[in-house]
């Protein structure tokens, strides 16, 4: 687990992204759970609430469950399920993308350009 | 017990001072009533080690409890924060009355013996040391100038030596032996119950 | 997970010449590190000597540990550190540590001694400490003080101005001896502490309450009020529209940078402006100076 302090993305993202990527890639197994709040907010050297703050977004993003009294425990991770789940989020936004375009008076085609560029920045990234 | 003799050692200034009060100080007293022995070939030479007692225990006490009648917060931040504080302040003071009654006992009780003094003026040099020495105590502690404690001292030794001479004269050894041995009592009970009160005030402005 | 509150205050106030300290009402949560933040004469000493009980004229309520009543477990479980006055001056080591087992039940001798070594306080074997405490140094009180504190067996710390007598390697020990604490409590320790600079104590912060004359002024988790803020930067063509609704605006032959909320981020639509994520001491220099100025 590497964080860095100055990268200007938040340090409770760098954490959820870290266990996720440990999640999906399997070395984190189903049931396990992550070492507690305090215990890893004392091995990183950082406050508790962003630990906290890390795996309530692991929650969200349903890739563990919290029991009380117990601490965060790894989802099954159905990677069938998980990609649904994604691509539903994905087409929620791009239906909100729709109506802020007409709204201002994007055509479609130009939007479909936009996202275009968007995409190859993003990879350029 | 063991807790009683901590607490009492909490306010001492340094580990010397508990040497220079438990052995330095009976010897010494000791030593100069053996230098005036020479002098002076009488039994009355005794008369002037309670006048030692009581000025060495009066300015001694001003290393330990100097200014503890008056209220004063800026010494005990720490002991504030603990509900046995008052019984520590009771603790500390009672051991310090136990063991000037003690160690008076000894310093005056041995020569003494060796000097073949009276029983009745010994008792009386005995409790009445202790007395006055009280009384000076209560007065002294709303202070913390040592010049001050000086001049207290001196006065209350006066008087100390006014009424020795006045039991001299009437002979009421005994008697007065007991009076100050009952209203010394309760002078300390009373001087606790102050350091109470003066502890309640220093958690308010 | 559910947040508690260790400490529930209700219409606390006491007055002062010059100013009041005035809480309507306050929870402290458990089982995190809270970070008092205000200027020096804000009131935070008096805050934590009333929540101490060193301090008993107040008016106003204070329910400690989800109702305990018992003083003396209040006591004996709550660890208080304060600057100046705080032990004897003529105490030594071992004499601090005989006079804490006397006033506290749960003080672990061994334990102060091992905090003692690792903090680096010379002891020079313990039987022959001789310095008595107002002799040390203004950073090895405190070190002592603290090892003292850590070295009970307590459920809540009040630290007041821990930091400041301390070197960065010392904050920086503190900040982890924190951390364990809290590690130990498994969500049953808390930690109160106050401090006039935030900087050195951010990565342990876990609640902030900016205080400013007597009053609170604003509070929240630290993650929180960092989406709560945002630091913008940009250039001085743009200054004067952004001088509206930033507060804390500062000007420079660079370009101007201030804080605003989140929420009114929409107001700098379309100004060249780039957006960051605020320290807390950015946003409590910032919350402070505005409140000063509406006083």
């Amino acid at each position: 687990m590497r964080i860095m302090q100055n990268s200007g993305i938040p340090i409770y993202q760098q954490i959820a992204g870290q266990f996720q990527e440990d999640i999906l890639s399997g070395k984190l197994k189903q049931g396990e759970y992550l070492p507690s709040i305090r215990g890893l907010a004392k091995d990183l050297r950082i406050s508790v609430i962003t630990t906290m703050k890390a795996y309530e977004e692991l929650e969200k993003n349903g890739l563990v469950t919290a029991v009380q009294g117990k601490g965060y425990y790894v989802n099954a991770q159905d990677s069938e399920m998980l990609r649904e789940q994604h691509i539903r989020k994905m087409e929620e936004y791009l239906i909100n993308a729709i109506s802020a375009a007409k709204i201002a008076n994007v055509s479609n085609s130009e939007l479909i350009d936009i996202l275009k560029m968007l995409i190859e920045t993003e990879e350029n990234a | 017990m063991k807790e009683y003799i901590e607490s009492y050692h909490m306010f001492f200034p340094s580990k010397i001072f508990g040497i220079l009060l438990y052995i330095v100080y009976p010897l010494a007293v000791w030593g100069l009533l053996f230098i005036e022995s020479l002098f002076i070939n009488h039994s009355y030479v005794l008369l002037t080690v309670p006048v030692f007692i009581f000025i060495v225990e009066c300015i001694a006490d001003f290393f330990v409890f100097a200014g503890y009648s008056s209220k004063d917060s800026s010494r005990n931040g720490y002991l504030k924060t603990s509900v046995y504080y008052t019984r520590i302040l009771k603790r500390a003071v009672l051991s310090d009355v136990i063991r000037r009654l003690l160690s008076s006992f000894l310093i005056i009780f041995v020569p003494a013996v060796v000097l073949k003094a009276q029983c009745n003026i010994t008792i009386f040099a005995i409790i009445s040391v202790n007395f006055f020495i009280i009384i000076s105590l209560c007065i002294l502690r709303y202070f913390d100038f040592f010049a001050v404690y000086q001049f207290i001292t001196c006065i209350i030794l006066v008087l100390y030596v006014a009424f020795s001479v006045l039991v001299y004269i009437k002979n009421i050894f005994i008697e007065s032996s007991i009076v100050m041995l009952l209203s010394g009592t309760v002078l300390i009970l009373f001087h606790i119950k102050i350091l109470f009160s003066v502890v309640r005030e220093e958690y308010y402005d | 997970m559910y947040k508690e509150s260790v400490i529930k205050i209700k219409d606390l106030s006491k007055k002062f010449k010059g100013f009041e300290l005035n809480i309507p009402s306050l929870d402290i949560p458990k089982g995190f590190a809270t970070a008092l933040i205000g200027e020096n004469g804000a009131g935070k000493s008096t805050f934590i000597n009333i929540l101490a009980g060193i301090r008993l004229d107040y008016k106003g309520t204070i329910d400690y540990f989800n109702g305990e009543k018992d003083e003396q477990l209040i006591r004996e479980n709550t660890g208080y550190t304060g600057p100046g006055n705080y032990f004897m001056p003529h105490w030594t080591i071992p004499q601090i540590a005989s006079a804490s087992g006397l006033l506290f039940e749960k003080f672990d001798k061994d334990k102060f001694y091992d905090i003692c070594n690792m903090l680096g306080i010379e002891i020079s074997g313990i039987k022959k400490n001789k310095k008595g405490f107002n002799k040390l140094s203004d950073g090895m009180k405190m070190k002592v003080i603290l090892a003292n504190v850590f070295a009970r067996e307590t459920k809540m710390l009040l630290l007041d101005e821990p930091a400041s007598p301390l070197d960065p390697l010392m904050r920086d020990k503190l900040c982890q001896m924190i951390r364990e604490y809290i590690e130990k409590g498994d969500g049953e320790n808390s930690v109160f502490f106050s401090t006039h600079n935030i900087t050195d104590m951010e990565n342990v912060t876990d609640y902030a309450i900016i205080m400013e004359k007597g009053k609170i002024v604003e509070q929240g988790f630290s993650e929180d009020l960092k989406e709560k803020y945002i630091l913008v930067k940009g250039d001085n063509e743009d200054a004067d529209i952004a001088k509206n609704i930033l507060f804390s605006f500062q000007k420079s032959s660079y370009g101007f940078e201030g804080l605003c909320l989140a929420e009114d981020a929409g107001k700098l639509a379309g100004l060249n402006i780039s957006k960051e994520v605020p320290g807390l001491s950015q946003i409590s220099i910032a919350v402070m100076k505005k409140y000063t100025k509406l006083a």
